[in-house]
C-alpha cells in the first residue's frame, strides 16, 4: 500500500516530476530586496518554474533552499516571499491568489498563508511573478513597484496607521488610486503573532504570523502599479479552456447561491453546516448552538445579510462572494466595508456571541487592524475561558469584563490585541506563549498544534481534523481538511464524514490539488473547497498547459503537487523537528467529547487517529513510526536535493 | 457612473454599475481581442471600485470596436455578473 494516487476515482502508479520550458503566462522576473542595506535586484523567472511551475511551490523550495535552520523568524535573513500562481492576470477563473511564504513566528516551521483581490495580477502587469524580501529595514519604508521598476520609500506618513488609511495615504502620495496594496496595520507593527496581510482593505493572508513578520522587517506595505500584459503561449486553446471552465461554473447547482454571498450559499440557520461545525462555542467548551442563536446571527430578516449591500468579486472571478456591508444604526453605526465569511461566523461562535452587528464589525475591525481572525479570535476566547475560570481577572483587563455572549467586549480585545493594550500584550504572543507565562493550568483548554492557535472544529468531521492536523502551515483548513464528498475535497473517494475510513485517501488527494490551486492562483472556491465546486485537477491541467506551453499530464500535475507539499514537510522537519507526535490533536478535543447536539459524545479517538496518519504516511511514503520522510519517497519525486538536506540534517529514514 | 461613447448614435457597451462586481474580467476579455494579451492597460472597457465605498465606475473608451470579427460582444460574454449589454439607440 504505498505511492497510490487517486486520480478520477481510480488509483495509479506513480511517475517522476519533470522540468518544465515555459513560454507564457509568467510576468518573467522575480524581484528580490534586501531592506537592510536597499538593495535591489531582478533575477529570470524561468529557472525555479522549470522546477516547481509557479505561486507557492516555488516559494517553498526558495524557502527550503535559502533559509539556514539556524535563522530565526525575527532575523533579517528570514525570507518573506510573495508569490502569484502561474495563471494569475489572465482569464482563468479566478486566478488572483498570491502566497506569502516565511519562518513562521509561532512555530519556525513553514509559515504560509494565501489571499485573493486584485493585488496580484496587478502584481504581474508590473512584470513580476515573485518579490523575495529579506533584511531589516533601519526605518518603516514600504516597497513601491511600478512597471518592471523598484524602490523603497519611507512610510513615515503611514506607520502607526490601520489598512484603511494606509490606503488612502499611499494612493494620496502616489498620485494614482488604481494602485494595489498588500500592507499591514498596527497588529503587524506591534508584532502581534496573529498579524496578517491585507490586500486592499479586504483580502486577509491569515495564518502563521506573516504579518508579524513584515512588522518586524518594517515594511509597512508593498505597492504596486502594472501597465503591462500577460500572453499566454496558446491563445485559441487558451480561450477554448477558459470557456469550458466558465461554463462549467454556470452549470454548478451552486453557482447562483454563491453570488449571494457564503453565508446564504453554506450556513444558513437552518443547514446541517452547524451541526458539524459548531463544536467550538466558548472556546469549545460547548457543542452546539440552537436555531434561534443561528437565526440572531446569520438570518436573513436581522442577521448578517441583512447587512449586504451588494457583492463584490476579487479579479477575474465569474462567482464574485465578497459581501459588503454597511450598518446605519446602533453601536456599530457607520461601520462599513467588504468581507464576512463562513469563518467569521465561526469566530462568533467562539465568544458565543449571536449579534451579527458586532460579528461583522468584529470582521472589518480585524482587517482595520491587520489581524488574522482565525488565529485572533482563538486566542481571544481562550482569554475569555480563562477570564472565566477566575485564571485572569478584571486587575489583568483593566477593568474589562470578559463574559461570554458580550459583542463590545470582543472588538474592545481586538483592539486591545493590535495594539498590545493591557492583556492584549500577552496575547498577542500567541496561546501557547501566552498559557506557558499564565500557568495555572490554562495550557488544559487551548485549541492550538503546532506551536500556533486553532479556530477550527476536530470532534466531529474526522477528514476535516486530520487535514488540520497534518496541514504543512500549522493547523490550517485550506491545506487538507476535507468534508463530505458533495462539499469539500474529492468527490470520489466515498467517506461517511463523521467516520474514519478513507479520510486519510481524501486528505492526501486534497493536500495535492490545493498545491496544483496555489501554483496556478485560482481561488479554491471554483474548484476543490466549497464555493461553486465546478473545476478538477484536469481542468487545472488543461488551462496550466495551454497558458504556459507546456505538455503535463493531470497524474504528473497531482505529482507535481505532491512534490511541492514535501517541500513544506521538509522545511518543517528540519527547521521545526515537528514529527508524528505533533500529527495529533488538540488535548481538548482528544479527551473533551461534543457536550450536545446530535453529534454529541464526538471526539478524536486517539487510537482511531493513530491508524490515520499510519495510512496517510503509508500514501505519502513517510515513515510511520516517526512520520519523517524517507529516501526513496523523496527520489521518487525527484527531491534528491531535498533528501539530501534531510540526510545532512540526520532526519532523513 | 460614467460612460463616453464615440457616437451617440451608434450602439454602445453599457455596464450596469449596480450589478457589476468590479471582478475587471471584462478588462482581460477586451484586451485580448484587441491584442492577444491580457491586459487592463490594452482594454477599451475600464471598471474601477472602491474598497471604501464598494462603488463601481465604469467608463468604455472610443478604442471599443464592438468586437469587430467576433461571434458576440468578450465583455458580455464573460461577465459572470451579466453586467454587460450592448445598447442600440432607439
Amino acid at each position: 500500500m504505498r505511492k497510490t494516487l487517486w486520480i478520477s476515482g481510480h488509483p495509479i502508479g506513480a511517475s517522476q516530476v519533470r522540468s518544465f520550458s515555459v513560454k507564457g503566462g509568467s510576468a518573467g522576473k522575480i524581484l528580490r530586496v534586501d531592506l537592510s542595506d536597499g538593495r535591489i535586484w531582478i533575477e529570470d523567472t524561468a529557472p525555479y518554474a522549470a522546477r516547481f511551475i509557479g505561486g507557492r511551490a516555488v516559494n517553498s523550495h526558495l524557502l527550503l533552499t535559502e533559509t539556514s535552520p539556524a535563522t530565526s523568524w525575527s532575523d533579517p535573513e528570514n525570507p518573506l516571499i510573495f508569490g502569484t500562481g502561474c495563471l494569475v492576470g489572465t482569464l482563468a477563473p479566478a486566478a488572483n491568489r498570491v502566497s506569502i511564504d516565511t519562518k513562521n513566528p509561532y512555530s519556525g516551521g513553514k509559515g504560509s498563508a494565501n489571499f485573493g483581490g486584485s493585488f496580484g495580477p496587478e502584481l504581474k502587469y508590473a512584470g513580476f511573478d515573485h518579490v523575495i524580501v529579506t533584511g531589516k529595514s533601519p526605518k518603516p519604508v514600504y516597497l513601491w513597484i511600478h512597471d518592471g521598476t523598484a524602490e523603497l520609500r519611507s512610510a513615515a506618513g503611514s506607520w502607526g496607521k490601520t489598512t484603511y488609511e494606509t490606503e488612502e495615504i499611499l494612493q494620496r502620495e502616489l498620485e494614482d488610486d488604481r494602485v494595489e496594496i498588500a500592507g499591514i496595520g498596527p497588529a503587524g507593527e506591534n508584532l502581534v503573532k496573529s498579524a496578517c496581510v491585507i490586500g486592499g482593505r479586504f483580502k486577509a493572508a491569515g495564518g502563521c504570523g506573516v504579518g508579524c513578520v513584515m512588522g518586524d522587517k518594517r515594511l509597512k506595505a508593498i505597492v504596486v502599479r502594472g501597465r503591462g500584459a500577460v500572453a499566454v503561449a496558446d491563445g485559441p486553446g487558451f480561450m477554448a479552456a477558459v470557456d469550458r471552465c466558465r461554463a462549467k461554473i454556470e452549470a454548478s447547482p451552486l453557482t447562483p447561491r454563491w453570488r449571494k454571498g457564503c453565508i446564504e450559499a453554506y450556513c444558513p440557520p437552518d443547514s446541517p453546516f452547524w451541526d458539524l461545525n459548531t463544536d467550538r462555542v466558548r472556546n469549545g467548551q460547548i457543542g452546539n448552538w440552537p436555531l434561534e442563536r443561528r437565526v440572531n446571527l446569520v438570518g436573513l430578516e436581522a442577521g448578517v445579510p441583512s447587512y449586504k449591500k451588494r457583492i463584490t468579486g476579487c479579479f477575474a472571478c465569474p462567482a464574485a462572494c465578497n459581501q459588503y456591508s454597511e450598518i446605519g444604526d446602533g453601536p456599530y453605526r457607520g461601520t462599513r466595508g467588504i468581507g464576512y465569511w463562513i469563518g467569521s461566523a465561526m469566530y462568533s461562535c467562539r465568544f458565543d456571541v449571536d449579534d451579527a452587528a458586532a460579528s461583522i464589525k468584529f470582521h472589518l475591525l480585524c482587517n482595520e487592524l491587520g489581524l488574522d481572525g482565525d488565529a485572533c479570535s482563538t486566542v481571544l476566547s481562550w482569554a475569555l475561558e480563562c477570564f472565566d475560570k477566575g485564571i485572569i481577572t478584571k486587575e489583568d483587563t483593566g477593568g474589562l469584563d470578559l463574559r461570554w455572549g458580550d459583542g463590545e467586549a470582543m472588538n474592545l480585545m481586538v483592539e486591545a490585541l493590535a495594539y498590545r493594550k493591557g492583556i492584549g500584550d500577552l496575547l498577542a504572543e500567541g496561546g501557547k506563549e501566552a498559557a506557558r507565562r499564565l500557568g495555572r493550568g490554562s495550557d488544559g483548554f487551548l485549541t492550538a498544534m503546532k506551536g500556533q492557535d486553532t479556530v477550527d472544529a476536530f470532534r466531529i468531521q474526522k477528514g476535516w481534523g486530520l487535514g488540520l492536523s497534518t496541514s504543512p502551515c500549522g493547523p490550517r483548513h485550506l491545506r487538507g481538511a476535507v468534508s463530505s464528498p458533495a462539499l469539500c475535497g474529492p468527490r470520489h473517494i466515498p467517506r461517511e464524514t463523521t467516520g474514519y475510513e478513507n479520510q486519510p485517501e481524501a486528505v492526501f488527494w486534497q493536500v495535492c490539488a490545493k498545491e496544483i490551486e496555489d501554483i496556478i492562483g485560482v481561488c479554491n472556491y471554483m474548484g476543490t473547497y466549497f464555493g461553486v465546486r465546478a473545476l478538477e485537477p484536469a481542468d487545472y491541467t488543461e488551462l496550466t498547459c495551454a497558458a504556459l506551453g507546456i505538455d503535463i499530464s493531470e497524474e504528473e500535475f497531482m505529482r507535481v503537487g505532491q512534490a511541492a507539499y514535501n517541500l513544506e514537510k521538509a522545511f518543517n522537519t528540519i527547521h521545526a523537528g515537528f514529527e508524528r507526535q505533533d500529527d495529533y490533536p488538540p488535548r481538548r478535543y482528544v479527551e473533551e467529547p461534543v457536550d450536545r447536539g446530535p453529534f454529541a459524545g464526538a471526539k478524536c479517538d486517539g487510537d482511531e487517529w493513530g491508524q490515520m496518519l499510519d495510512r496517510f504516511y503509508e500514501l505519502n511514503d513517510w515513515d510511520v513510526a516517526t512520520g519523517r520522510q524517507t529516501r526513496s519517497g523523496l527520489y521518487d519525486l525527484g527531491l534528491e536535493d531535498v533528501a539530501a538536506r534531510l540526510d545532512e540534517a540526520g532526519l532523513l529514514l | 457612473m460614467t460612460r463616453s461613447a464615440p457616437d451617440r448614435a451608434a450602439p454602445s457597451v453599457v455596464v450596469d454599475a449596480d450589478i457589476c462586481s468590479g471582478c475587471r474580467t471584462c478588462e482581460l476579455a477586451c484586451s485580448f481581442h484587441h491584442s492577444g494579451l491580457m491586459s487592463p492597460e490594452l482594454s477599451s472597457i475600464q471598471v474601477r471600485r472602491s474598497n471604501h465605498t464598494a462603488a463601481i465606475v465604469w467608463i468604455v473608451t472610443d478604442s471599443c470596436d464592438l468586437c469587430a470579427g467576433e461571434e458576440e460582444l468578450q465583455c458580455a460574454k464573460h461577465c459572470g455578473s451579466q453586467a454587460i449589454r450592448l445598447e442600440r439607440p432607439k
